[in-house]
């Protein structure tokens, strides 16, 4: 069986925002949707106080509250895994919307784009849209069926992100969950998620200095 | 020649990229060419649908970014399709000039507007050409274009840079120190790195997307530790293993700190390496001054092993001291070193705590732990080559450099990696461009007194060593007064407010600028910046979008965007990479009607004037061209013509202007020699600048004459730490908090804040547009996150949202981005932010007379608005 994946290396990122845009840059998503964001916040008291950078999207759960609360059954996932939204599908209940507990869905509402016109690049882009309908990050599986790694993990400057079969003991990011410590976002609600978030070990060990402080 | 690196094995990319070579990319429209989003230049491809661009993404062929790419160069689309473009030339109707004065532009033919500066250019030229002034930034090729007319119509006039910090220690400090032109750190084998002031290897810096995973895959894989000193708990900080905030302007007496442990404490030091590598054996006389060779004048040092005085390059030179006190010619002599020394005990560490608010025992254990992952004396031997091992770097750059005493901070801080000796060796604080070996050979020579000279482009760069004996200034930057700095610019507008003051005649009658905000980004105060671009008779800008310099122009030139736009460049280099490499700038798409390339217009213009036939034969020398690709007066080329030239010229006929299309870049093998320069470099490095003092007598001499009184204390040969204005008006409780400037990595490099995608995250995110005010400082002053303060500082009065968080030191306030916009073409962010610049006080006692650097401490009141 395949079932794809991401992780996530908390470690490595820097919150540069670079797959966030580079995710715009690919889908051309409209003003105030974005499929990939990277959360911040605050962490500690000063002086020992740090900004935390968290990148969220879609976690093409195996256990999909979307694709179950579709009623025209436009939220599709394929035998990979992959959980993707067919717009010429969709008309618009927003039941995916509603049923995920990560508010990862968006509707599109149409719009002019950035500008007072749309671009020749929004105009390329946006003739996928549809206007009423959801979207959603779809894990570029156009490229990845092409064998090309989606845009974020292609542009992360850090390496922090990658992607590949979690079922394939031999993949790399299978091999970097043995590694590495990890945890999946809200494993509780038993949505099954497929994207792994890894974690320090406490870094700056030379000498074995350990990182003082926060985990 | 080298032997050349052709496509990259892609197992060697964490992440597949697409396609290892040229041809085995996804489609066929994928063009290779140079993002200009920010200086780092990265390589990307672009991909190109029915004449559109609908995508870049990152060269995976690329030394610099392999196949990585960051938020600012991804938003380069919509820079592209910008919709406040200025596509056709425009001239200013209205008379009057200045500061949120609207130009009230028309539009002009090509033709117009091309007569119109060729007249004004002739005219100058024939009656005073040092009336010319050119500003050019980072502008590819087109730098060049614009600077041959310096030497061809003979005006001293070309700025080359626009920050007011820009360069200002941090080349000239590397130059002296690394024989390079700026920083990198070894991450491929650093084990400690320190960061003062800088983001390097998280969230800013040259090489941004080369470094970040490097850095990335040293701490996490490797447990590299980062040490984060910075008054603002920024990205890097948020990455560090310790974050030391610290009171800004005080990085000196944190450097000065880490040497008193080093050198006094722990006595943890480089001693061959500083024995055989630099002045710190040189014996001083009691004025400071080298005790020299009655005969041949070489400076003296002291051969323990044979208890005499001997000249620095004695062969039979075996054990030269550091330490102590000898008698040469009857006189107590001391080696420099002990000087350093004797200087950093003058910081016991509770002193440095007084001054900076960093507890002396975390400074101690710091330093030393520094002190000891350098582990001195070791050795690792890559690619054969046996070379010294020192895995710590402490990098800084844009906060210390930003100063009143900008050169003392960074002189401070420099001699921390200088007595480790770890410039230029494995794991250890690198310059870029020390050593090139193909096609040119440059590589640091040995100068006087022993001492290295860096080979390279310095042609342009004027160096801090030997220094230049100041004169009477004819120029209105003064760069004769300034014998250590490379440029001076931060001076003209200082200057333009009493010319006579300094005796100083010539006056701006018309100025060129290229594309960048000097006005916003260049200086401090606008208010005083702006009086002088109101006095220029004709201003000229380039543009993509009218931002608040073009607002002064008095005729705009629509320009191709970097997508547009065609450019050789010159050759570059990843340090302690084992390829070097030139990579190119194409045009992918054709600019819109009516938008012509720069080149193409700046030729035309040079015609119009009846300069071209010169300034072809200036090109000749600055473009690098050679027989028989010389360009010759009487021909006409255009801009590809001379593209092939330039590239056949550098590369040879195999790898012409075609070839550089097809393939981006051309990539070949570096030697262990050149990658890791410190140690094969011949000529000595300086712990001490003993020609200060000489510089410094030179410079008095030269002010009395003039009836001018400037404090030349800066000129010390050791480092100190000197408090600037903004610190002592906080020890006094007069303002509220020290405003500092700091970087987003998604905003770093100017180019950000107006475009809609970067706009809408920095909307997004907290820290962007708002201000931050430690907790503290805000309860304090009854302040609550999302409050409307006003931040107000000598110069200028500002409404901004407070952003109350712990991540800043309580003493500081943290402004971020290139925000606070007025110009018409910013009309996105207008009203957003703050221009930081603005607020800053713009006068001799905020600006470095030894470096020039504008000083960045921002005094500030804060109120609840």
């Amino acid at each position: 069986m395949t079932r794809m994946g991401f992780v996530v290396d908390l470690e490595r990122c820097v919150g540069c925002q670079a797959c966030v845009i580079a995710c715009k840059a690919e889908n051309g998503t409209p003003p105030e949707i974005h499929w990939m964001r990277v959360l911040e916040e605050e962490i500690g008291t000063y002086p020992n106080a740090r900004r935390s950078f968290t990148p969220v999207r879609c976690n093409h759960c195996a256990n999909a509250p979307c694709v179950e609360a579709c009623p025209t059954g436009a939220v599709v996932k394929r035998a990979d895994g992959i959980v993707y939204i067919d717009s010429t599908v969709c008309v618009g209940t927003m039941a995916c919307l509603t049923a995920c507990p990560y508010y990862v869905p968006v509707r599109f509402d149409g719009g002019e784009g950035y500008f007072d016109e749309l671009t020749p690049y929004e105009e390329t882009k946006y003739a996928a849209f549809r206007e009423g309908t959801a979207q959603k990050c779809d894990f570029c599986y156009q490229r990845v069926d092409s064998g090309r790694p989606p845009a974020c993990v292609e542009a992360c400057p850090a390496d922090a992100l990658g992607f590949g079969d979690l079922d394939d003991p031999d993949s790399a990011i299978v091999r970097q969950l043995h590694r590495r410590r990890h945890f999946r976002p809200r494993e509780e609600l038993g949505t099954d998620p497929s994207v792994y978030y890894l974690v320090g070990d406490g870094g700056g060990s030379v000498g074995g200095m350990h990182r003082g402080g926060l985990a | 020649m080298p032997t050349f690196v052709r496509g990259r094995d892609t197992t060697e990319q964490t992440v597949p990229r697409p396609g290892a070579t040229r041809h085995e990319r996804a489609g066929a429209d994928w063009v290779p060419t140079t993002c200009r989003m920010c200086l780092v230049a990265c390589q990307v491809l672009v991909r190109v649908e029915d004449g559109r661009i609908v995508n870049v993404i990152g060269d995976p062929d690329a030394p610099k970014n392999r196949g990585r790419m960051c938020a600012k160069g991804k938003s380069g689309i919509l820079t592209h399709y910008n919709r406040s473009r200025v596509t056709r030339p425009l001239r200013r109707t209205n008379p009057d000039k200045g500061i949120g004065i609207d130009p009230r532009w028309e539009g002009i033919s090509w033709d117009e507007a091309i007569d119109t500066i060729s007249a004004k250019l002739r005219k100058v030229v024939s009656e005073d050409p040092r009336r010319l002034y050119m500003q050019t930034w980072a502008d590819g090729d087109f730098a060049g274009w614009i600077g041959a007319l310096a030497s061809v119509v003979g005006t001293p006039y070309h700025q080359t840079g626009i920050s007011g910090t820009c360069g200002k220690t941090i080349h000239t400090i590397n130059y002296l120190t690394a024989g390079g032109w700026w920083d990198e750190v070894d991450f491929a084998h650093c084990n400690y790195l320190i960061d003062v002031g800088t983001q390097q290897g998280i969230a800013t810096r040259e090489g941004f997307n080369h470094s970040v995973p490097d850095c990335a895959s040293a701490r996490v894989d490797r447990g590299m530790k980062l040490v984060v000193v910075d008054p603002v708990g920024n990205n890097a900080a948020a990455k560090a293993d310790e974050w030391l905030p610290i009171r800004p302007g005080t990085d000196a007496a944190f450097g000065l700190g880490m040497l008193n442990v080093l050198l006094n404490e722990a006595r943890i030091y480089d001693a061959p390496y500083l024995q055989r590598h630099t002045n710190a054996p040189y014996l001083l006389a009691a004025d400071g001054r080298y005790v020299r060779d009655e005969q041949s004048g070489k400076p003296l040092v002291f051969d323990v092993s044979s208890g005499t005085a001997k000249a620095h390059d004695d062969p039979s030179l075996a054990v030269p001291a550091l330490e102590g006190e000898f008698p040469v010619h009857g006189i107590a002599a001391k080696p420099a070193f002990q000087l350093l020394k004797e200087r950093a005990a003058e910081y016991p560490l509770e002193r440095v705590e007084r001054i900076t608010t960093i507890p002396a025992e975390r400074i101690r254990r710091i330093a030393r732990e520094f002190g000891e992952a350098a582990q001195i004396g070791s050795t690792i031997t890559i690619d054969g080559v046996e070379l010294p091992y020192r895995p710590v770097a402490l990098s800084w750059c844009r906060g210390p450099q930003g100063h009143k005493h900008a050169w003392h901070h960074t002189w401070a801080l420099q001699l921390v990696n200088v007595v480790v000796g770890c410039i230029n060796v494995p794991g250890g604080a690198q310059s870029r461009s020390t050593a090139i070996e193909w096609p040119d050979v440059t590589w640091p020579a040995v100068g006087q007194d022993g001492m290295m000279v860096p080979g390279g482009h310095t042609g342009k760069h004027a160096t801090a060593f030997p220094g230049r004996p100041a004169t009477r200034p004819r120029r209105m930057d003064l760069f004769e007064l300034f014998p250590a700095a490379a440029h001076t610019r931060t001076f003209v507008p200082e200057v333009s407010r009493d010319p006579g003051r300094y005796g100083i005649t010539d006056r701006t009658e018309m100025l060129i600028h290229t594309a960048g905000n000097q006005l916003a980004g260049g200086w401090g105060d606008v208010d005083a910046v702006a009086d002088w671009y109101k006095s220029i008779d004709l201003v000229v800008g380039f543009a993509i979008e009218i931002n608040e310099t073009h607002e002064l122009d008095d005729i705009v030139l629509p320009m191709t965007t970097y997508l547009e736009e065609s450019a050789f460049e010159s050759q570059d280099a990843v340090c302690g990479e084992g390829v070097a490499f030139h990579a190119i700038q194409q045009r992918v798409v054709a600019p819109p009607d009516g938008v012509r390339e720069q080149i193409d217009v700046i030729m035309e213009v040079y015609e119009r004037a009846g300069l071209l036939d010169d300034v072809y034969v200036a090109l000749n020398r600055v473009l690098k061209l050679k027989p028989p690709y010389l360009l010759e007066a009487g021909r006409r080329y255009t801009h590809e013509d001379v593209l092939d030239r330039q590239a056949r010229s550098m590369y040879g006929e195999e790898h012409g202007w075609d070839w550089f299309k097809e393939h981006g870049v051309l990539v070949w093998e570096r030697s262990v020699e050149a990658r890791y320069p410190g140690r094969f470099i011949k000529g000595r490095i300086p712990v001490y600048m003993e020609n200060f003092i000489d510089r410094a007598q030179e410079l008095a001499v030269v002010l009395a004459d003039m009836r001018v009184e400037w404090d030349l204390s800066d000129y010390d040969p050791l480092p100190e730490w000197m408090p600037c204005q903004a610190y002592g008006s906080l020890e006094r409780g007069e303002i509220d908090a020290i405003g500092v400037h700091y970087k987003l990595p998604y905003v770093y490099g100017g180019q950000g804040n107006a475009n809609p995608w970067i706009d809408e995250l920095c909307e997004k995110l907290p820290q962007s547009y708002g201000v931050l005010i430690n907790t503290r400082l805000a309860a304090r002053l009854g302040i609550a996150d999302d409050d409307w303060v006003v931040i107000r500082s000598p110069v200028r009065t500002a409404r901004v949202r407070a952003r109350v968080t712990e991540c800043v030191h309580p003493q500081v306030i943290g402004i971020a981005g290139h925000a606070g916009h007025w110009a018409g073409g910013k009309a996105r962010t207008k009203g957003k932010g703050v221009n930081f610049n603005s607020l800053l006080p713009y006068d001799l006692e905020h600006l470095d007379l030894l470096s020039t650097a504008v000083d960045m401490c921002a005094p500030l009141t804060v109120r609840k608005a």
